[in-house]
């Protein structure tokens, strides 16, 4: 039975209602341009009582990990709300963070032609990169159960792309209040963790994710028909040429392979992922199947030639011994991205 | 019900000052869609070069789920609540191929033509006249709305009012909401066509 109303959100404003329904203990926002910043419409919720979070809003990346580590220590539910760049200053403390198996939930926005999936060296915490509105509402939701399982306790980082989503406004279904209290339950973790972690059982937890990532999503949507995938398949199975994205270019992307297979007769797969820390080496493996030939969506080359995300790809298909040949297939940078970039992207695919 | 036909897909622009109320009536129009069952999308556009203040956002009303994320290559309608955003010829070229352009403006039809040309349907009137009558203030937003509902029914007038109330009823008086939406029918009523 469906429990949401449908409401008209941005990116930013589904993240506010989200924080708004799960009322984090501590808020920490560290953001630079004040163009829909999320926590800006998070304050009307805090000046109408709706929300009774501590809001720390901080002159830098380091003095808000800083801050929230602290808040996570002793024991609150802790909610950050990035720029992806700011995270990127802020490396050091993510990996105190990861070591010290505080479930924090960062919010980290970034520019469409600078995403961090490029630069950024995981530390050990998740990644969730958002396709939609709808997915960063989602997410969050979900987010806060996994990271408090005691089973995970890591940090997240759930993405989302400043213009295309966070103020790109869209169908967002809502769950009532009530929902999302019995959904996230009460704060579910301890402090007893009083030594860092060793990496191995870092590596343990993160082997669990992808587990139970599925298992509070279909909780979810098992009563709200609200669905959360961890990535997305489309397109004919059995297709030699198979496409890689990560962010919410994937519905225009959906759009030019579906001209490509009607004008051209052409059979393409494509995979949208989204939960890409761990890196999901199976589903992969397993989508790609005995596709001949892979094209990676990327959108600048990096001065050094490669990104961190076309490395870890190619580390998973070496790794599975998955043979095709990857292509980097890089957008342009600077414009709008229209159906025909991707088509003539697709078409150098053999 | 909307009177939009099943499987279609109809994006409108909207044009004017930042502060003149350009992106609360466009969001108010998709919730109205959404209302109706629609699936909708509102965005800026980003790429257009626009001068200090100048606001361009894109509404895309559809029976099924959009999935492209980029200006429509295809536009309906251009709603310029200023006039002299007539003169930015990168603002215009947005909605050079528009079936219809609705304009705020004092002049005639006739007198208009003389300076802007185009392939479009344009329909004028002066939605800040109405607006300063009505609510006393020079947000053409609501007349320009119903000017818009008149020219394309994207959604029912009915439901416009409805998430005008709810959307509003914190913010204005009831004496000022009636007087709202009075100006959004004045608006509907000035378009013949």
């Amino acid at each position: 039975m469906k429990q949401f109303k449908r409401l008209a959100l941005s990116g930013s404003l589904a993240y506010s209602e989200a924080l708004r329904q799960i009322t984090p203990s501590v808020l920490v926002s560290y953001h630079q341009s004040h163009r829909d910043n999320p926590v800006k419409f998070f304050t009307n919720f805090l000046e109408d009582g709706s929300a009774g979070t501590v809001l720390q809003i901080s002159d830098s990346p380091l003095s808000a990990l800083s801050f929230a580590i602290g808040a996570g220590r002793t024991g609150g539910r802790v909610a950050l709300s990035f720029e992806a760049e700011g995270l990127a200053q802020a490396q050091t403390l993510m990996r105190e963070a990861v070591k010290l198996r505080l479930p924090l939930v960062v919010n980290a926005t970034y520019a469409t032609d600078n995403p961090p999936y490029y630069h950024l060296v995981n530390q050990g915490f998740l990644e969730f990169y958002c396709t939609s509105a709808q997915e960063v509402y989602t997410a969050n939701l979900v987010a806060t159960r996994l990271v408090e399982d005691s089973a995970i306790r890591l940090p997240i980082v759930i993405y989302y792309d400043k213009y295309l989503i966070g103020s790109f406004v869209e169908n967002v279904n809502v769950l009532s209040d009530e929902s999302v209290v019995k959904f996230i339950g009460g704060i579910n973790y301890t402090t007893e963790f009083s030594s860092i972690s060793s990496f191995a059982s870092i590596w343990e937890a993160q082997s669990k994710v992808f587990e139970k990532f599925t298992v509070y999503s279909k909780a979810l949507s098992d009563f709200s028909a609200i669905v959360l995938s961890p990535f997305d398949y489309y397109g004919d199975p059995d297709a030699d040429c198979a496409v890689v994205l990560i962010g919410p270019l994937s519905g225009t992307l959906l759009s030019a392979v579906d001209e490509v297979v009607r004008e051209r007769a052409k059979k393409i797969k494509v995979i949208v992922l989204k939960l890409i820390h761990p890196f999901p080496d199976e589903p992969i493996k397993k989508f790609l199947g005995s596709a001949k030939s892979i094209g990676l969506i990327e959108s600048e080359l990096l001065p050094l030639g490669r990104s961190s995300f076309y490395n870890s790809f190619a580390g998973s298909l070496y790794r599975y011994e998955t043979s095709g040949n990857l292509k980097s297939l890089v957008l342009p940078i600077g414009r709008e991205i229209v159906i025909g970039d991707f088509v003539n992207l697709i078409s150098k695919l053999n | 019900m909307s009177s939009i036909p099943a499987e279609t897909e109809t994006s409108i622009c909207l044009t004017g000052l930042t502060g003149t109320g350009v992106r609360t009536v466009a969001q108010a129009l998709v919730e109205a869609a959404l209302l109706e069952g629609r699936y909708i999308q509102l965005f800026d556009d980003n790429f257009v070069k626009k001068g200090e203040g100048e606001e361009v956002v894109y509404a895309r009303v559809s029976s099924s789920v959009l999935k492209q994320r980029n200006r429509p290559e295809k536009i309906e309608g251009g709603v310029f609540f200023e006039q002299s955003l007539l003169g930015s010829p990168e603002i215009t070229n947005r909605v050079n191929h528009a079936s219809w352009v609705l304009i705020n403006t004092k002049k005639s039809l006739r007198e208009l033509s003389k300076t802007f040309k185009s392939h479009s349907k344009i329909y004028v009137f002066n939605a800040s006249e109405i607006a300063r009558y009505f609510i006393e203030k020079d947000f053409p937003g609501l007349p320009m709305l119903g000017g818009l509902l008149k020219i394309n029914p994207l959604v029912e007038i009915s439901s416009l009012e409805k998430v005008i109330r709810e959307k509003f009823k914190d913010r204005w008086d009831k004496e000022l909401l009636e007087k709202n939406l009075i100006a959004l029918r004045m608006g509907y009523n000035e378009i013949n066509l």
